[in-house]
């Protein structure tokens, strides 16, 4: 049978129901060519779920350089937190390094700040969607995340819940977080219901963001949920702004 | 481009990876409904197997058993009346991170747990939440637990801040089979995030010892 019988690049990826592509197939054959990158593609899918995971481990344990060592480090670098926005190669060094605390910082008063700190983000409802030309890759998830902070020398428990949207590329040291954005559900102390809580966001004392955090979607009773923030990963040939 | 047989080599590992998720999470299941038993026919049939749990560490197969009493509902039917009056044990798990070695024959994973529970005893519910590592063997064609590290990070009443509550200790109660304890992070207000409660695992060749587990 003619490869030209092969439908699955033939339809164009926007807006194609998640598998469309894959599961309307007339011919299964492929060349050697093509299964090659579909095995290099759900190999990325699993890498970048990987990486997300491991952010949230690496975070929980303030091992600050090696969260920013699972980042690109390129000029396009772009990361989103609910108090501010961080651009550039050095994007990563500044929001973990800088204005958070590594575990091994050596100073002693910033190594203080991490007493009572517990901060776990959950890795829920992967979305990940990996490029046609397997260059880079995009995921949403869900995060039922929990806190808890010294707050007059006693402990408090939070309930942070967000998504974390982030978009992957492949560099020379393999595959890593490109963009990566928090969007806040809502933040409350454990006893206090979100909806009857007001907008709360953790910010570290020290901020060296590019520019504010853009305006973002936070549970209130009025607040009506928008649609697509952020927008939901589906099935793409190749990066575009 | 890939040859056939890196190609194969790939599928085995995305396969291998899909199986252990299947098998952390058939344990979630059969746990909510105390099929224990069941759940011991996931482990390798190696005599290292290793089970480390907030109350105490044991190896090998008849301590595991000795170990976990209370979920065995065919051998302790005390608890299997107790388990009508309201227990309930459900330990989701979130955060994947699932490492196969390249020689396929063993695989490293971690997940958060975001876990509740129903306490028959006290009719009460709590939150558990925990996180486990494991460590697996590929045996007779299936892939099997050769070691389970739990931690806990919180287990307290529905009505009670996990933040001012410190976590329960659970290793003063002796059991059959317990051989040794270990240290588990307890949240409080001057306390520091352990650096490696788990590690999440990195992606390796072969199994080496010395990730995660006290006995390595």
């Amino acid at each position: 049978m003619n490869m030209q019988d092969n439908n699955a690049y033939d339809k164009p990826a926007e807006g194609a129901a998640p598998g469309e592509r894959f599961n309307h197939i007339e011919n299964p054959k492929r060349t050697q060519e093509e299964m090659s990158l579909e095995f290099e593609r759900l190999t990325a899918a699993k890498i970048c779920e990987n990486l997300a995971g491991s952010f949230s481990y690496l975070f929980s344990a303030n091992r600050m350089q090696e969260v920013s060592d699972l980042f690109a480090h390129t000029d396009t670098d772009r990361i989103t937190m609910p108090y501010g926005v961080y651009k550039g190669a050095d994007a990563a060094d500044r929001c973990f390094l800088r204005d958070m605390v590594d575990i091994d910082d050596p100073d002693p008063a910033r190594h203080e700040e991490l007493k009572g700190r517990m901060i776990i983000p959950d890795m829920c409802t992967p979305i990940v969607e990996v490029a046609g030309d397997g260059k880079t890759a995009k995921g949403l998830w869900n995060s039922p995340g929990l806190e808890a902070h010294s707050k007059d020398g006693a402990g408090q428990g939070w309930w942070n819940w967000s998504k974390f949207a982030m978009d992957f590329i492949l560099t020379e040291q393999g595959w890593k977080i490109w963009h990566f954005s928090r969007y806040l559900y809502f933040s409350t102390e454990y006893l206090k219901s979100w909806a009857k809580s007001p907008k709360h966001i953790f910010a570290p004392a020290r901020l060296t963001i590019d520019e504010p955090a853009p305006e973002q979607y936070y549970y209130t009773p009025d607040a009506v949920y928008p649609d697509e923030e952020p927008a939901i990963p589906a099935p793409y040939d190749t990066w575009t702004e | 481009m890939m040859t056939y047989e890196e190609m194969y080599h790939a599928y085995q590992k995305l396969e291998a990876a899909d199986q252990i998720r299947n098998l952390v999470s058939n344990y979630c299941f059969e746990h909510n409904c105390a099929l224990q038993m069941r759940y011991y026919r996931n482990w390798s049939k190696r005599e290292d197997i290793r089970h480390e749990m907030p109350w105490g560490n044991t190896t090998g197969h008849r301590n595991l058993e000795y170990n976990n009493p209370w979920h065995d509902v065919v051998r302790h039917p005390d608890d299997a009346e107790n388990m009508k009056g309201g227990a309930m044990f459900i330990h989701s798990t979130t955060t994947p991170v699932i490492e196969v070695a390249d020689d396929l024959k063993t695989a490293r994973a971690v997940f958060l747990s975001p876990g509740f529970e129903g306490i028959a005893a006290k009719k009460m519910g709590t939150w558990a939440n925990s996180k486990y590592a494991y460590e697996f063997l590929f045996e007779d064609g299936e892939w099997k637990v050769w070691k389970c590290r739990i931690f806990p990070v919180f287990r307290n009443d529905y009505f009670d801040d996990f933040g001012a509550v410190a976590e329960e200790d659970m290793t003063k109660k002796k059991r059959v089979g317990m051989e040794d304890f270990h240290d588990f992070f307890r949240y409080g207000p001057d306390v520091i995030m352990p650096r490696n409660e788990p590690d999440p695992p990195r992606p390796y060749d072969t199994w080496e010892p010395g990730w995660n587990f006290g006995t390595d």
